[in-house]
C-alpha cells in the first residue's frame, strides 16, 4: 500500500539541499517547470530521469530510452538494479499523469520507504480570450488538443453497459474534457457523476473558475459534489477512499484537476488496481500554458508501511 | 406547468431510454423503401451524423425491442432476424494495439467482441424464450438446452446449458479485465474466436427452432468510428465473409473515415458485400412529418392529446405505415404541430416592427435618414404603416448605391398608387435579411423569425435531437413564464417564447460544441469565429448579399489547404458543425474542397442572429479560411477589420465600456455605434 504522509512547503533555494538523488520528471513546458529543473539540476550528485509516455504508441521512454510502456515495471525493475542507493524524488510539475502511476506502482510492488514528491503553482494560468464565450475570464489556454480518452494498462476494466458505473471527476480548469468524456460515453457506461473540486484553490478565488466552467456539464446530471482541497492530495485520497466505501457502483476516476490531485489520485488507482477504472484524456500540453512560479509543495509518498 | 412534460422532451439521447424502445421509437420515413434492415441479408453500413438517431434506430431492429413484451403480435418472422447490439467501449478497446499486445492483438480483441457477443446472444435467448409467439410454440425451453458438445470439450469452463452463457462471459470478462491489467500476476487467458462460438451456439438451437424457420442474428456494431482502423479492418473481414446465421453490421458517424479494408487484398465492395442506410436521406418535407410525430408522441406521453390517443401504438409498428402515408393522418399530425409551435408570418413580423417604437427608429435613425442627407426629403417618405414590407426594404435601398432617394421615392409612390410591381423579387429577396438587421442593430435576442414549427425543422435541420432540445427549451421558458400546460389542455406556444427557446438553445449547443471530440475546443473557436464573420455581412446596411450563413474555399485543389485547415475542416462536418455540400459541379475537381460548400449549422443561427436559411454564399481566399480556422485572435481582426473597411461598417474600437474586451468582440460591438 502506498499512503501520504507529509505535506509540507520548500522555497525554490531549498531545492538545492537535494544530493545524491534521482529526480523523475518530464518535459519542462512552463516557467515554473523550467526554473524547478533548473534548480534540482544545480547540484552535481542529483541526476534527473525524465520519464515520458507516449498515448499514440504507448510507449515508455525512460532516461532517453524507449520501452513498450506494458513492459514499465519489469524496466523500471531494471532501471534501479542499475541505481540503486539514491534517494528517490518525484517532480510531479512537470511528469505526466501515467509516468506518475508506472512509477508509483513500482515503488508499491518493489520499495519499501519513502519517496518525496514536489510541485510547484505556478503564478498564474494563461487565460483563453475568447470574446463570445459565457465563460469569459474563466477559460484557460492550456492544451492544444485532447489526446482521446484511451485506457492506460494496468489502471483500466471492461466495462459492461448492463451494469453502468459512477464516474467520479475531479475537476480544474478545463471543462471540455469532462464534456468530451460524457460527449463519447453518451450514458452507455457511466450512470452517475460525483465532481470533486479544489476548494480552496491554489489561490483565493481560483476554485471559482472550476465551479464556472463545469457547471452546465453538470446540471441535471450530477451526485452532490465534494470538496478537497486544491494543493492536498491527502485531502483528496481521504475523500476517494471515503466515495469507494460508501457507494455500491463500480467506480471510474476522471483526473482533470491540479497536479496535487493527480498525486491524490495516482496513489489512491495504485492501491485499488483491478478495482478502479481511469478515464483519461491524455492532453497535448500547450507550452507556457502558465507564468511564474509560486508555492512550492512537498509531499512525502511512502511505501510498505 | 407538470415537470413531466418537460421530462418527455429532455430525453434526447438513445443511452436516456430503455433499451426496448417499443411504443417510444417513431419509425423514420423512407423505412420500407431502404431503411428497413430487415431487408438486407449481408451487411449494412448505417450512417448518420451526430443526434440523427442512429442509436435508436439500431436498437429498434436489436431483440429487446423486437421481443418486446409490450408487443400484442410477434410473429415467428422475427426469429429470421434476430438483432445483437454492441457498442464497445472505445476507451478500452484503444489499448488493444499491437504496441502492447504485438502480434496477438488481434486474438486479444476478438476475444474481447467474443465475451461481449455471449452476453448479447445469451440476453436474446433469455427474451426469445419467454416470448408467445402469434404463430410458433417453443416445444423446450432454449435456455434449459445442452451447450454444442464440441464447445464443451474444446473451451475451459464452457456451460453445459445456454442458461449458463451469461455467469460465463461474466467470468470471462473477469478473466480477461484481470489480465489486461496485471500480466504478470494472472495468467493469460485462452483466446475465443467469436464467430466460431456464435455459429456453434445458432446451430445448437436449430432443432427446437426448425418449425420457425431458419434463425438468424445480426450484430450491430455501434460507434464503429471510434474503433482504430487495424480493429475495423477485423470487422470488415467478418462483414465480407457475414452470412446467415451470423450478419456483421455497423453504424457510424456519417463523414467519419472508417476503413474499408479486411485483413486480405480485398476490399469491402458497395453492393456486393454491404449496402449503406444514411438515416440522413430524408427530405425536408419527410423531417417536418418525422418531427411532428415525435412532438405529438411526446406530447400523449403527458397529456390528453386531443384525439391522437391512437396514434401511440402506430408509431413503432411498421404494419400502420400505411395509414401514416394518408393525406388525412398527415394534416391531422402537422396541424396538431403547428398548432402548439405557431409561427409569425414575415410580412406580419415586418408590420409589428413598425408599432414596436425601439425597432421602428432602427428603420427611421439609422438606415433611411443618414441616407437622405442634403436629398430634401423626410423619413415619412419612406414609411408607412400600411406597406410594412415595402417600408423595411426601402431602408436596404436607400443605403444601395444602384438606389437613389428619388428613385426609392418614385418606388414607393407608385405602390401606394396600386402598382404592386414596383417590390416585386425585392421582399422575397430582403425581407428577412431586414428584418434580421433590425433585431441584430437593436440587439434583441426574441426575433420572431426563429419561432413555429415549421422554423424549429428548418433550424434543425433533419436533426431530430436539434428539434427536441428546441421544443424542451420551449416549453422550459413557458414553465418559467407560468404558461401552464395541463393534462387536459396544450395551450399554443408564444411566439416570443419560443424566440427565446431557440436562442438559449443555440448558445447551449455553441457551448457544447468543445465536447465534440479531440478537436472540440478549435471546433468552438470555428462556430464563434464563422458566426461572427456572417454575423459582420449580417450588419451591412445595404444588405446586398443577404443572408449569408454558407461558405466556399478559392482553390483548384483540396492539396492546396494545409493540413491543420484540413483536418478541422474534415472534424467540423463529422461532428455536423459544419454541414458540407456540393457546390459548383463545373468547377474542377469534383471530390475536393475546392468544390465543396460549407453551411454552418443553422442550430447556431439563433444565437449570432444570422439566416438559418441557405441562401448566400461567401468565397474565402486559402488564406482567409486559415485565419478563421486556426489563426491567432490578432489575425482574425485583421481579417474582419479588412471587411469592416471595404464593406463600410463604422468601428469605434475604444467605445465607452469596450476597454477591458478584446479587440474582436470591440470590432463587433463597435459596429453598431454608429
Amino acid at each position: 500500500m502506498l499512503s501520504i504522509n507529509d505535506h509540507s512547503r520548500y522555497k525554490l533555494s531549498d531545492l538545492r539541499a537535494f544530493n545524491e538523488s534521482l529526480i523523475f520528471c518530464g518535459k519542462a513546458i512552463d516557467d515554473r517547470g523550467d526554473r524547478l529543473l533548473k534548480e534540482l539540476s544545480i547540484e552535481s550528485s542529483n541526476r534527473l530521469v525524465p520519464i515520458l509516455f507516449d498515448a499514440d504508441t504507448y510507449s515508455l521512454s525512460i532516461d532517453g530510452v524507449m520501452y513498450a510502456s506494458r513492459r514499465a515495471n519489469a524496466v523500471l525493475t531494471e532501471f534501479f538494479s542499475e541505481n540503486d542507493g539514491l534517494n528517490y524524488v518525484i517532480d510531479s510539475t512537470t511528469l505526466g499523469l501515467v509516468e506518475l502511476l508506472y512509477l508509483l506502482r513500482w515503488f508499491k510492488d518493489n520499495y519499501s520507504g519513502s519517496v518525496e514528491v514536489i510541485y510547484a503553482e505556478p503564478e498564474r494560468y494563461k487565460s483563453r480570450i475568447n470574446y463570445i464565450s459565457d465563460f469569459g475570464k474563466h477559460e484557460f489556454d492550456l492544451s492544444s488538443h485532447s489526446g482521446g480518452f484511451k485506457g492506460v494498462m494496468g489502471f483500466t476494466r471492461m466495462f459492461s453497459s448492463d451494469k453502468k458505473s459512477c464516474l467520479v471527476a475531479v475537476l480544474g480548469f478545463e471543462r471540455a474534457r469532462l464534456g468530451q468524456l460524457l460527449e463519447l460515453d453518451e450514458g452507455a457506461y457511466i450512470r452517475d457523476i460525483i465532481p470533486v473540486f479544489g476548494t480552496p484553490g491554489f489561490k483565493v478565488g481560483w476554485d471559482k473558475h472550476s465551479f464556472f466552467q463545469s457547471v452546465d456539464t453538470l446540471k441535471d446530471k450530477s451526485l452532490p459534489p465534494h470538496f478537497v482541497s486544491a494543493f492536498s492530495p491527502i485531502d483528496v485520497l481521504d475523500r476517494l477512499e471515503y466515495i469507494k466505501r460508501s457507494s455500491q457502483d463500480d467506480l471510474m476516476l476522471a483526473p482533470f484537476g491540479p497536479k496535487p490531485l493527480s498525486l491524490g489520485i495516482a496513489v489512491f488507482l495504485v492501491n485499488n488496481i483491478g478495482d478502479i477504472a481511469l478515464k483519461y484524456d491524455h492532453p497535448k500540453k500547450k507550452e507556457g500554458r502558465s507564468e511564474g512560479l509560486g508555492n512550492i509543495h512537498r509531499y512525502l509518498v511512502m511505501s510498505g508501511t | 406547468m407538470s415537470d413531466n412534460i418537460l421530462d418527455a422532451f429532455s430525453k434526447s439521447r438513445a443511452e436516456e431510454y430503455p433499451d426496448d424502445l417499443w411504443n417510444e421509437f417513431v419509425i423514420p420515413p423512407g423505412y420500407q423503401e431502404s431503411k428497413c434492415l430487415f431487408k438486407y441479408k449481408k451487411a449494412v453500413m448505417i450512417e448518420g451524423g451526430r443526434g440523427s438517431g442512429k442509436t435508436m434506430f439500431l436498437r429498434y431492429h436489436c431483440h429487446k425491442t423486437r421481443f418486446s413484451s409490450l408487443r400484442k403480435e410477434v410473429s415467428s418472422d422475427e426469429l429470421s432476424h434476430i438483432g445483437l447490439y454492441f457498442r464497445p467501449d472505445t476507451d478500452f478497446c484503444a489499448m488493444i494495439n499491437k504496441f502492447n499486445f504485438d502480434e496477438e492483438w488481434e486474438r486479444v480483441f476478438k476475444h474481447y467482441i467474443c465475451i461481449n457477443i455471449i452476453k448479447e446472444f445469451y440476453s436474446a435467448i433469455k427474451i426469445i424464450s419467454s416470448t408467445r409467439f402469434v404463430d410458433f410454440e417453443l416445444s423446450v425451453n432454449p435456455l434449459k438446452l445442452e451447450t454444442p458438445k464440441p464447445l464443451q470439450k474444446l473451451v475451459e469452463g464452457f456451460p453445459s446449458t445456454y442458461k449458463g452463457l451469461y455467469e460465463f462471459s461474466e467470468y470471462l470478462g473477469a478473466q480477461f479485465s484481470f489480465w489486461v491489467n496485471d500480466s504478470d500476476s494472472f495468467e493469460k487467458p485462452p483466446f475465443i474466436e467469436p464467430r466460431a462460438v456464435i455459429n456453434s451456439l445458432i446451430s445448437g438451437l436449430k432443432d427446437i427452432f426448425s418449425e420457425a424457420g431458419d434463425l438468424c442474428f445480426y450484430l450491430y456494431f455501434d460507434e464503429f468510428e471510434n474503433l482504430s482502423h487495424e480493429q475495423q479492418k477485423v470487422v470488415n473481414t467478418w462483414m465480407k465473409h457475414g452470412q446467415t446465421p451470423l450478419i456483421f453490421n455497423a453504424a457510424y458517424k456519417k463523414g467519419a473515415k472508417v476503413s474499408r479494408e479486411t485483413a486480405s487484398s480485398e476490399r469491402l465492395v458497395l453492393r456486393n458485400d454491404y449496402r449503406i442506410v444514411d438515416l440522413e436521406d430524408i427530405t425536408p418535407q419527410e423531417f417536418k412529418l418525422f418531427a411532428a410525430e415525435v412532438l405529438c408522441l411526446k406530447l400523449i406521453e403527458k397529456t390528453e392529446f386531443d384525439r391522437f390517443g391512437e396514434i401511440k401504438r402506430c408509431l413503432s409498428d411498421e404494419r400502420f405505415l400505411g395509414v401514416r402515408s394518408s393525406d388525412e393522418y398527415q394534416d391531422a399530425v402537422l396541424t396538431a404541430a403547428r398548432r402548439f409551435l405557431p409561427d409569425m408570418i414575415y410580412k406580419d413580423i415586418a408590420a409589428s416592427i413598425l408599432q414596436t417604437d425601439t425597432l421602428r427608429k432602427r428603420i427611421e435613425r439609422f438606415l433611411i435618414q443618414p441616407s437622405l442627407a442634403e436629398s430634401g426629403y423626410d423619413v415619412s417618405d419612406f414609411i408607412h404603416n400600411d406597406y410594412p414590407e415595402e417600408s423595411i426594404i426601402n431602408g436596404l435601398l436607400l443605403n444601395r448605391k444602384n438606389y437613389s432617394a428619388s428613385d426609392v421615392v418614385e418606388m414607393f409612390s407608385r405602390l401606394r398608387n396600386g402598382d404592386l410591381s414596383s417590390y416585386k423579387g425585392l421582399i422575397e429577396q430582403n425581407l428577412v435579411g431586414a428584418i434580421l438587421w433590425i433585431y441584430l442593430s437593436a440587439s434583441w435576442k426574441k426575433c420572431p423569425i426563429y419561432a413555429g414549427f415549421e422554423r424549429f425543422c428548418l433550424l434543425s435541420r433533419g436533426n431530430m435531437r436539434h428539434f427536441l432540445e428546441l421544443c424542451h427549451q420551449t416549453l422550459s421558458v413557458a414553465s418559467r413564464k407560468q404558461i401552464n400546460i395541463r393534462r387536459q389542455k396544450i395551450p399554443p406556444m408564444p411566439i416570443d417564447i419560443q424566440s427565446e427557446a431557440s436562442t438559449n438553445s443555440s448558445r447551449l449547443e455553441l457551448v457544447k460544441v468543445d465536447e465534440l471530440g479531440k478537436f472540440g475546443e478549435n471546433l468552438r473557436f470555428i462556430v464563434n469565429r464563422l458566426g461572427l464573420f456572417f454575423q459582420l455581412i449580417q450588419k451591412r446596411k445595404s444588405q446586398s448579399e443577404t443572408e449569408v450563413n454558407h461558405f466556399s474555399i478559392k482553390v483548384t485543389d483540396v492539396n492546396e489547404l494545409d493540413a491543420t485547415t484540413k483536418t478541422l475542416l474534415e472534424e467540423a462536418v463529422i461532428w455536423s458543425v459544419l454541414i458540407e455540400t456540393e457546390g459548383d459541379t463545373k468547377r474542377k475537381g469534383s471530390n475536393d474542397a475546392a468544390s465543396k460548400e460549407y453551411m454552418l449549422h443553422p442550430m447556431f443561427s439563433p444565437h449570432f442572429g444570422i439566416s438559418f436559411r441557405r441562401k448566400k454564399k461567401f468565397e474565402f481566399s486559402e488564406k482567409q479560411i486559415k485565419t478563421i480556422l486556426s489563426g491567432s485572435e490578432a489575425d482574425y481582426v485583421e481579417l474582419c477589420t479588412y471587411f469592416v473597411k471595404k464593406w463600410d461598417l463604422s468601428i469605434t474600437s475604444t467605445s465607452k465600456g469596450q476597454e477591458h474586451v478584446s479587440p474582436a468582440e470591440a470590432i463587433q460591438r463597435g459596429l453598431w455605434d454608429c
